[in-house]
């Protein structure tokens, strides 16, 4: 049984893992250096509308909503957030500013007095009736998510004993022991990357684990099934345990790719032409797919291939045994049961 | 007769797409029901995708509340996230001030009955009367259906089935014995105005009113007692404020045009791979695409992004299924198996990966629920929602139909790209 693959997925095992180990230690340096990203969710975030006084164009809206991105970049605030918040007479932007501390409270303060000055003044386009003011400065408090993260935890937790049970219940115990190893390596990695890359945690960031964990356990069953079709006395004789899973890794990477491809274009197209809000959680989704494509193509057969005693799979010994037995029968060593009612 | 057979069932599938297909533009009051049927092109977007209205709110707590200020303002947002959260996909709930609380939701205005509130149960009208039960005096509060009337259970306290007992002898020998429950401080609007000829001695009483008409909304006011159980009030002055979608306001028409684009690919790739029969195996994927976009017009659901991303993991797991069967049936034909034995052979060869990756994925957006996040959750259901679809079209529609093209295309097998070929036997 040769595979027409040049790539061999399990003797480039030892290789692979260098990425893990590499993310980690990236992640490991930029979470002491910069500290964990946060997002808006979980920051303590000022924020003040710019109202307009009068019912303003979708146009005049969008002319408004650039200028005062620009005039606030200028001001040389890095980090800020603009929403559209009010309608007819009432409407505005609402412009949303990190201020951990207190820190940005009088730049904050001169800022709205400069786009109150010069929003209309300095960008010629608008000549309406608009009039610029500012609300008072009012500022939300980060989320608590005690909750969430103990709450995810535990199902990820039920969820690792659950592949666990049912990998070795229908495929064997290693496969439980390699599909549970994989969808930790799967969390650690997609934690690493999101530090390592600077994507920052929001309240959204559980779902792309999620979605991680299922893309993972998906791929593994798929593969799995592959490689317990293949257990039977030709092969056994014929070629080694390595040599089968390669066989099946080869043989299903076509349907996983085909999976995964979809699943990330979905999400690239949504952040590309959606809004540039989507762009963290999209991200992370990326990443999350990217990393259990590879995982359970590269990873977890590997782990099967390397652990997996064929001497102690029961399944194997049984197929073994009735595939012995047929052969007997055929060759005459023995005399087929015959049960006369 | 197996081509007649055959001819029925595609013209009963494809029926039945085209027909939800049509009802996904259009909604219309079921007769004799109070139900109204939202096509799916009509269902409401969640806050992140069509905005909503929110507003800030001054927060009291009683001084009876057993804690620190700031536990009793995170129990508030605690209690409103999750009262919001049974009506909405993405409401949010945070502090915003040393003593404020903001509430967005996606509607047109923030129902009083969802937000946390002082109760007050007096013997009097207006403020200025003595509140002779509050909400540290209540133990318990169900919905409760008394034979054909719906109202609301009310258990109090050891401490409150005393003031209870006085406040109902105080009313029951006033001249106009009417008890007045004030919630929020609203002095000028009573809750709920209850006529008492009698002491209470029971320490339990069942609340019904004009305004408690139906299961829901004496669950509604339910909730709205046992909220203020906590101790924390919520008063604004100011006016809803009206808020854009936090995605955006093209991400919608973005989602919507990448789901068309997606199912159009997916039937793209399927005529690539097998040709006629790849376009019959779409038939099947398209009746489970309708049956979710069925189930979600009924239940009226909100459409949020994370549970577009869960409607969209859902198809694409049903496509693949979908393909690896069909890939199993041109294995089995390559092996020599004889043309039409190949895709019930194929069949039996598909049936438990196709199980095992129904059955694993199930379980694990089960668990999933666990999270308290309606973000999540939302993901989760709809996924789920199409694992139905999923699971009677991979399983069933999908054999059903390549079994049928099989009796409509007895033997150009090249016409649907299978070719014989010399493959080693594995198994």
């Amino acid at each position: 049984m040769k595979t027409k693959s040049n790539f061999k997925f399990v003797s480039s095992f030892k290789y692979l893992m260098l990425i893990p180990v590499l993310l980690a230690v990236v992640a490991i340096v930029f979470g002491f250096v910069f500290n964990l990203n946060y997002d808006y969710d979980f920051r303590t975030v000022n924020n003040f509308s710019v109202k307009f006084g009068t019912t303003v164009s979708e146009a005049e809206y969008d002319m408004l909503e650039k200028n005062l991105d620009d005039l606030i970049t200028r001001m040389e605030f890095d980090n800020f957030r603009l929403e559209r918040v009010g309608s007819g007479a009432q409407n505005g932007i609402l412009v949303k500013i990190p201020n951990d501390n207190g820190a940005l409270d009088a730049r904050i303060e001169e800022l709205k007095e400069v786009i109150e000055e010069s929003l209309i003044t300095s960008y010629q386009e608008i000549s309406s009736s608009i009039v610029i003011s500012t609300t008072d400065t009012g500022f939300s408090l980060p989320k608590n998510i005690t909750n969430l993260v103990l709450y995810s935890s535990i199902a990820v937790l039920c969820i690792l004993a659950f592949v666990f049970f049912y990998n070795w219940i229908r495929f064997n115990l290693i496969s439980g022991v390699s599909a549970v190893m994989v969808l930790l390596l799967d969390v650690a990695m997609l934690f690493a990357a999101m530090v390592a890359f600077r994507i920052p945690f929001n309240y959204y960031f559980v779902v792309p684990f999620f979605v991680m964990i299922l893309t993972s356990v998906v791929n593994m069953t798929y593969h799995n099934n592959y490689v317990k079709g293949t257990l039977n006395l030709e092969s056994y004789n014929k070629t080694t345990n390595a040599d089968r899973v390669e066989e099946a890794t080869t043989k299903t990477f076509k349907g996983v790719a085909l999976y995964s491809s979809v699943l990330l274009a979905i999400t690239l197209a949504t952040i590309f032409f959606g809004s540039s809000s989507l762009i963290y959680l999209g991200l992370a989704i990326i990443v999350g797919v990217v990393i259990s494509t590879f995982n359970s193509m590269f990873i977890a057969p590997s782990l099967w291939a390397l652990w997996y005693k064929r001497e102690k799979d029961s399944i194997l010994k049984r197929r073994l045994e009735a595939a012995q037995r047929k052969e007997d029968i055929k060759s005459g060593k023995i005399k087929e049961d015959k049960i006369v009612a | 007769m197996k081509k007649k057979r055959a001819i029925r069932n595609i013209v009963l599938v494809s029926l039945f797409v085209v027909i939800v297909a049509l009802l996904s533009f259009i909604s219309f009051p079921v007769p004799g029901t109070n139900y109204t049927f939202k096509g799916f092109a009509n269902l409401h977007g969640g806050l992140e995708l069509d905005g909503g209205v929110k507003n800030t709110f001054q927060l009291e707590v009683a001084d009876w509340f057993d804690g620190s200020d700031s536990q009793a303002y995170r129990k508030a947002v605690d209690r409103v996230q999750e009262l919001l959260d049974k009506h909405y996909a993405d409401a949010k709930v945070y502090l915003s001030g040393d003593n404020e609380m903001t509430v967005e939701v996606p509607d047109t205005h923030i129902n009083n009955n969802y937000l946390v509130g002082f109760i007050e149960m007096k013997s009097a009208e207006g403020a200025e009367a003595e509140a002779m039960v509050t909400g540290q005096d209540i133990e318990s509060v169900e919905y409760l259906l008394n034979g054909t009337i719906h109202g609301v259970y009310i258990k109090f306290s050891e401490e409150g089935k005393e003031k209870f007992r006085e406040l109902t002898k105080t009313v029951s020998g006033s001249e106009n014995q009417t008890m007045y429950i004030y919630m929020n401080k609203n002095y000028e609007q009573a809750f709920s105005q209850t006529t008492v000829t009698e002491e209470n001695n029971s320490g339990v009483t069942f609340i019904s009113g004009a305004s408690i008409t139906n299961k829901e909304s004496g669950q509604e006011y339910a909730n709205k007692i046992q909220s203020a159980t906590l101790g924390v009030n919520m008063t604004t002055e100011q006016s809803n404020v009206e808020i854009g979608g936090i995605f955006g306001k093209h991400t919608r028409l973005v989602i919507t045009i990448v789901t068309i684009v997606a199912v159009v690919a997916s039937i793209a790739i399927a005529f690539v791979l097998f040709r006629d029969l790849g376009l019959m195996s779409t038939l099947s994927l398209l009746f489970a695409l309708m049956t979710s976009v069925l189930i979600a017009a009924m239940f009226d659901l909100q459409v949020s992004f994370v549970g577009w991303l869960g409607f969209m993991f859902g198809y694409f797991l049903n496509f693949l299924m979908h393909m690896y069967y069909l890939g199993v049936i041109k294995k089995e034909f390559a092996m020599g198996k004889k043309y039409t034995v190949s895709f019930t052979s194929g069949y039996k060869k598909a049936l438990f990966n196709m199980l095992d990756i129904l059955l694993i994925t199930t379980g694990i957006l089960l668990l999933i629920l666990i999270v308290p996040s309606n973000l999540v959750r939302a993901f989760s259901f709809n996924a789920l929602m199409t694992l139905a679809g999923t699971a009677f079209t991979a399983l069933y529609l999908n054999k059903v139909l390549a079994v049928n093209y099989s009796a409509l295309n007895k033997k150009d097998y090249k016409r649907i790209k299978f070719v014989r070929e010399e493959v080693e036997n594995e198994n």
